[in-house]
Order: C-alpha cells, then structure tokens, then sequence
C-alpha cells in the first residue's frame, strides 16, 4: 500500500479538487486503505454539516434599523481617518524633512558649492589671483607672500603677516634658532620689494586695486587661452549663437534670454504678418484681421494679388481677410477662395476712389436690398478688443469667432451655403463702457454696405464690445461703413 | 444549501434610485446577514458588520447598476468590511482580551502562512461541544479558524462561490484560496470529530 495521503490533499479530493495527476495514485490507495477511506468520508461529512448550517432570517427590525443608521452616518459622517497617520506624525515628519533640507541647503549649497564651482577653476599654481572676492583676493596675497617668504628662507616662521609692523614683531618674538636674520633691517617680508618681484600689486596694502586685477586676469586668460566671445550680429537665425562656453552670471543670462525672446517674437511675428495680411478700412477704425499682427501700410495693388494669393496658401485664413486697393475705402470681397464666378472677372482697377458709385459687375443698378438677420449675439466685453469687422462665410472661422467671445451658448448652425455671419468688433476701453452694434445690412451700388454705430458712455469700465449677427449670403463685396 | 440567485433584474427596471435600493436590499440583505453571522459567530456582530457592508453598498449602488451579481458583490463588500474591522480591532489589541486570543494568530499580510493551529488545549472546547447541537458546534468550529481561512470555508461551502469569485472577493490568488479551504476542512474534522465519526 503506497503511503497515506496528507490530510490537505484528502481534504481536496473530498470536494474534488485534487490536482488531476495525483487523483489515480489516491484512489489506489483508498481502495485499499480503509483509515483514509474513513478519513475522506469524515471530511465530506464537516463540509456537508457547514453547508447545512440554517439560514438565519433578518432579525426583526433589521432593515429599519439600516434606514436610521444610514441617515445617521448620512447627517454626521463617521470620521474615516483621510490620512494614514495622526496629524501629529505627520507634523513631525514633515518638521524633520524640513530640518533636514535646510541643514542640507545651508551646508552643501553654501559652503560646499564654492569649493565645488573653485575645484574646476584652473589652477595653474602660480601665484596668480585665484578668486575675486576680497577676502580670498587677501588671502591669496598672504598666502603668495608667505610662499616667497618661505622660499627665501629669511622669516621662516613668520607666517600671518599683514603689515610691516606686525611682521617685524613676530619675526622678533619668532626668533628663530640660529638664524643670523637682520631683525632690525627694515625690510620685512611683506616688502614692496619682494612683493613687486612676484609681480604681485605694491604698496603696503595687500589688496590689489582694479586695474591690476583686470590685468592679471588678462594675463592668466592668455595663459590658459581663453577667448572672450562677442555676441554675434542680431542677424543670425540661431537663437543659441553667441552663447560662451561656460557658467553664465545671472546677469549674462538674463541678457542672453531677453535677447533670445525677442529675436523669436520677431521671428514668429514676420511669419504671421505675411500669412495675414492686414489693411486699414479707413476713416476712422483701423480694422485688424483676426489673430493679425500690427495694421500694415495699404498694399499696392500688386501687394494686394500677392497678399489675396499667399492668404489663400495658407488656407483657411483667407474669410477674414480684407484687402484693399491704393486708395480709398474699396474692398473686395472675403477672399474665400470659392470665387463667385461674376465678381472676379470684373476685379476692379487700382486706384479706384472710395465712395464710388458702381463696383461693375452688373449689379449698380439693381435697387438696394435690405439683409435682414435671423440672430444676433453682442456684448459689451469678450470681444477682440481691437476695432475690427469680419464676415465669415465658413464653419471654421464662424466656431473659432464662437469661442473667441465666449458665448456661453452652443454654436449656433448656421448653413453657410445660404447664409454669412457678420460681426464687428470696437476697440477697447478702460474708461469708457463701449457698445458696437450693426445697424443695418444693404445690399446697394453693388456692395454690402454694413453700417454700425459704436457708443460710448462714461462708465469707467472696461468694454472690449462685439456685435454677431448671422444674415442671409451676400455675393457682394462688403464694406464696413461707420453711422451716428 | 445553495441560494437562490438574484441574476439581474427581471421584470422593468426599477427607474429610481429609491426602488432600485429597495431591490438590491430585497435580493442581498439576507445573504449578507447570513454571511456576516458566520463570521462572526454572534447576531450583535453579524448585525453591526452587515449593517456596514449594506451601507457601503448602498453608497456605491449608482456605479454598481447591472454588471455582476448584487449578491456576489454584496459578499466583496462584505468582506472587505469585515477585513477593515478585523484590522481595527487587531490593532486596538481587541482580542488580547478575549480568551481566545491565541487562536487567531495569522496576519492578512500573509498570504501562504498556513491557518494558525489554536494553541488553547483541545479538551475544554470538545467537552463543551458535546452537549451542543451540530449548528452550534460549526458555528463554534468556524470560530476557532483565523480569518481569512474562516471567511473561504463559508463562501465556499455554504455560499458556494467559486474560487475565482472568492479569490475576488478576498484578494487572495486562488492557490491559496484552495489551500486555505483544505487545511481548514481538515481542522474543521478534527474539532468536529465527535458528529462525523461513524459517518
């Protein structure tokens, strides 16, 4: 008879979760051993009786008792402890890490930091002037006297020496054994004499004055060949140009930083202006095109085809732009680059004069027609706030105006094929509360003449106003025409 | 015996938050009393736990709508609640008054410990189970087993859950789920010796 299984691996056979290679070898040997067969039939029986164990009922009461202890905890909620520690140890822990980072702060960064930033200084181990501040500069002189003292042998142990005086009464206290040393020669280590030898700085000073430092900087730079780097001109492209190999001082940084943000604002700022063009409406406003850097000149005509040409490249910019000619107050149409077939031919000439009668096309002497808008939206805050009007033909540019305002209503559908949007902007005010609205929308002298009224009341709050409205699709080209 | 399974609701579904409570305490608030008696051996405690477990259900039952099985759910939380109380208690050295305190020895840390053996000596407790009823000596039984070793037995037999469920519900992998369930049947027989012999 193989040997007893252990009671675990019974145990499992009796629910049947012996692992499956043991099952044979087990049931051979309860087939004949009856112990482990009495065994096996004991362990079925306890999870039999613990499967039998009643179903005890809710006790009476049970649920209302729920009830009122949940609404009990609802009111009053337990304190569930939200930090795994008392507020106690938390507070020592974070007192100690707070030590801890000041001992640290104040012991590595101030008083190591110095040896580590000096330890990748040069040290070529001549008597040059190692560091720049005043104490070390005196330091280093005492410490080159002293070396030129020891080498010479004549004051051997005189040692911490700051002026003659004091010099010649440690020599005399000194009084080294055996030492012939003129004690009364009026020449003590610390002599110009010596000192110029070093080509250390004279007098009876040990400091050394300004002058002699930037030369012996010089000379030390020469020594070790190191080349001051001029700023290159402003004109290259790398913002990083210029930048010396080495620690920057804060203020260099600064300079540099400065000098690097600016080149790149003016980089991006020629970027955007070419993408969008912006020209002056006249009289009055100096409308800006949406995202547009400052009002340019008034292109030339040629400028004009070239501005109209690049917009539409760079795609999608194009509805807002406004163009105009040399003169006057004439404007084509949004350059949408889906070109209503009749106008485009009829592209009138430059120098056309503003206020003209007929724009050509056929459409002078259709009778005026009035647009009537279905919606509008305005505010006295949330525009632009730069004088500016826009007429926006595409789905793009209507939910980027949308969220410019910040309208807190939905994007409002509008069916661009039968419809435009049109909104005006006023410039902003601190001093006065400004309200812009369009007064009317005609379609006459074959343009659509868009009239609005900007008020101004004395209120001193910032206004930067708008007014939206969506109208039904003109073909013409528009102009924004200011009223009382 | 088996429960009856509550596998979702059946019928229209309960639209407010009110009704739906109704039904989840309906299908799991026997059940989970049940379970909460068995580990703990005494109404006041099974009350008290499964009055948590239930409100902690409750809290949760927006989220829980639909997925699983609101009683094998309810058994997660139960034990979960029953874990958070076990370790207060613990902690609070709750059980160093109690004679028994020997006996519940394993840590929740360990996984693979074996169930600890009671150190107490066998004879008192048999002879007071002798004049017990079976239901009472199980309970008793059960109660000699630490925790963790406790609550499998219970899922496992009487609630029939399986391994993965319990492994689940308890955060233990089901190797040592299995392990737990067959090293406490075979303690469980041997205090129970005196009603299985001559089975």
């Amino acid at each position: 008879m193989s040997a007893h299984p252990d009671k675990d691996l019974l145990a499992a056979h009796a629910s049947g979760d012996a692992p499956a290679e043991r099952r044979p070898g087990l049931e051979e040997h309860l087939a004949g051993c009856a112990a482990c067969r009495q065994e096996l039939a004991e362990l079925k029986a306890v999870s039999k009786m613990v499967k039998d164990l009643p179903q005890a009922e809710l006790p009476v009461g049970f649920l209302a008792r729920l009830e009122r202890r949940r609404r009990a905890e609802e009111e009053a909620p337990a304190a569930v402890p939200v930090l795994p520690w008392s507020p106690w140890r938390l507070a020592g822990f974070a007192a100690t890490g707070l030590l801890v980072g000041l001992v640290f702060f104040r012991e590595v960064r101030y008083r190591l930091a110095p040896e580590m930033l000096g330890a990748a200084a040069v040290d070529t181990g001549d008597t040059g002037i190692q560091s720049e501040r005043p104490a070390d500069l005196e330091a280093d002189q005492l410490a080159a006297a002293r070396q030129a003292a020891v080498s010479r042998g004549a004051w051997g142990a005189a040692a911490d020496q700051t002026a003659p005086a004091a010099a010649r009464a440690e020599a005399e206290s000194a009084a080294p054994a055996g030492e012939a040393a003129p004690l009364a020669a009026p020449a003590p280590a610390f002599s110009g004499a010596a000192l110029k030898k070093e080509g250390a700085p004279v007098g009876a000073s040990a400091f050394a004055t300004n002058e002699q430092i930037q030369a012996d900087l010089e000379r030390q730079k020469a020594k070790m060949g190191i080349r001051e780097v001029v700023p290159p001109s402003l004109g290259s492209s790398d913002p990083a140009a210029g930048l010396p190999d080495r620690p920057l001082t804060k203020d260099e940084a600064m300079g540099y930083m400065r000098q690097m943000t600016s080149r790149l604002a003016r980089l991006n700022a020629d970027a955007n202006a070419k993408k969008r063009p912006t020209v002056d409406l006249g009289k009055g406003a100096t409308p800006r095109i949406l995202g547009a850097a400052d009002a340019s000149a008034p292109l030339e005509e040629t400028e004009r085809k070239k501005a109209v040409l690049a917009a539409g490249a760079a795609g999608g910019a194009g509805s807002l732009a406004m163009v105009r000619g040399a003169k006057g107050a004439r404007v084509d149409e949004p350059a949408s680059f889906e070109p209503p077939p009749l106008r485009r031919a009829a592209a009138p000439a430059p120098g056309y004069a503003a206020g003209s009668a007929d724009l050509g096309g056929g459409q002078a002497s259709a009778p005026p027609k009035v647009l009537v808008p279905r919606g509008f939206w305005s505010a006295t805050t949330g525009g632009l706030g730069t004088d500016g009007g826009a007429v926006i033909t595409n789905a793009t540019d209507w939910e980027d105006l949308w969220r410019r305002v910040g309208r807190p209503e939905p994007l409002p559908a509008v069916d661009f094929a039968k419809e435009m949007a049109v909104a005006v902007f006023a410039a902003r005010r601190e001093d006065l509360q400004r309200s812009v609205e369009v007064v009317s929308l005609v379609e006459e002298s074959g343009r659509l003449k868009i009239r609005y009224r900007v008020k101004d009341e004395a209120a001193k709050a910032p206004s930067a106003p708008y007014h939206v409205l969506v109208a039904p699709k003109s073909e013409l080209p528009f102009e924004f025409v200011p009223t009382r | 015996m088996p429960e009856p399974e509550v596998t979702g609701t059946s019928g229209p579904a309960p639209v407010s938050q009110k009704g739906a409570e109704e039904a989840f305490l309906k299908a799991a608030a026997g059940p989970v009393y049940n379970l909460a008696l068995r580990l703990t051996g005494n109404p006041a405690d099974a009350e008290d736990l499964a009055q948590d477990a239930l409100i902690r259900c409750l809290k949760a039952l927006p989220s829980f709508r639909g997925d699983a099985e609101p009683t094998s759910w309810a058994y997660r939380v139960t034990m979960n609640a029953w874990k958070n109380r076990v370790r207060g208690e613990k902690r609070r050295g709750f059980w160093k008054t109690l004679p028994l305190a020997a006996l519940f020895g394993a840590d929740e840390e360990d996984g693979d410990r074996p169930a600890a053996e009671p150190a107490a000596p066998d004879a008192p407790l048999d002879a007071g189970l002798e004049t017990l009823e079976a239901g009472e000596a199980v309970q008793k039984a059960l109660l000699t087993l630490d925790e963790e070793s406790r609550a499998v037995v219970v899922l496992r037999e009487m609630k029939d859950m399986s391994y993965e469920d319990i492994s689940a519900a308890l955060s233990l992998p089901v190797g040592t789920v299995k392990s737990r369930l067959f090293r406490a049947r075979a303690a469980l027989k041997e205090r129970l010796k005196r009603f299985v012999e001559g089975a």
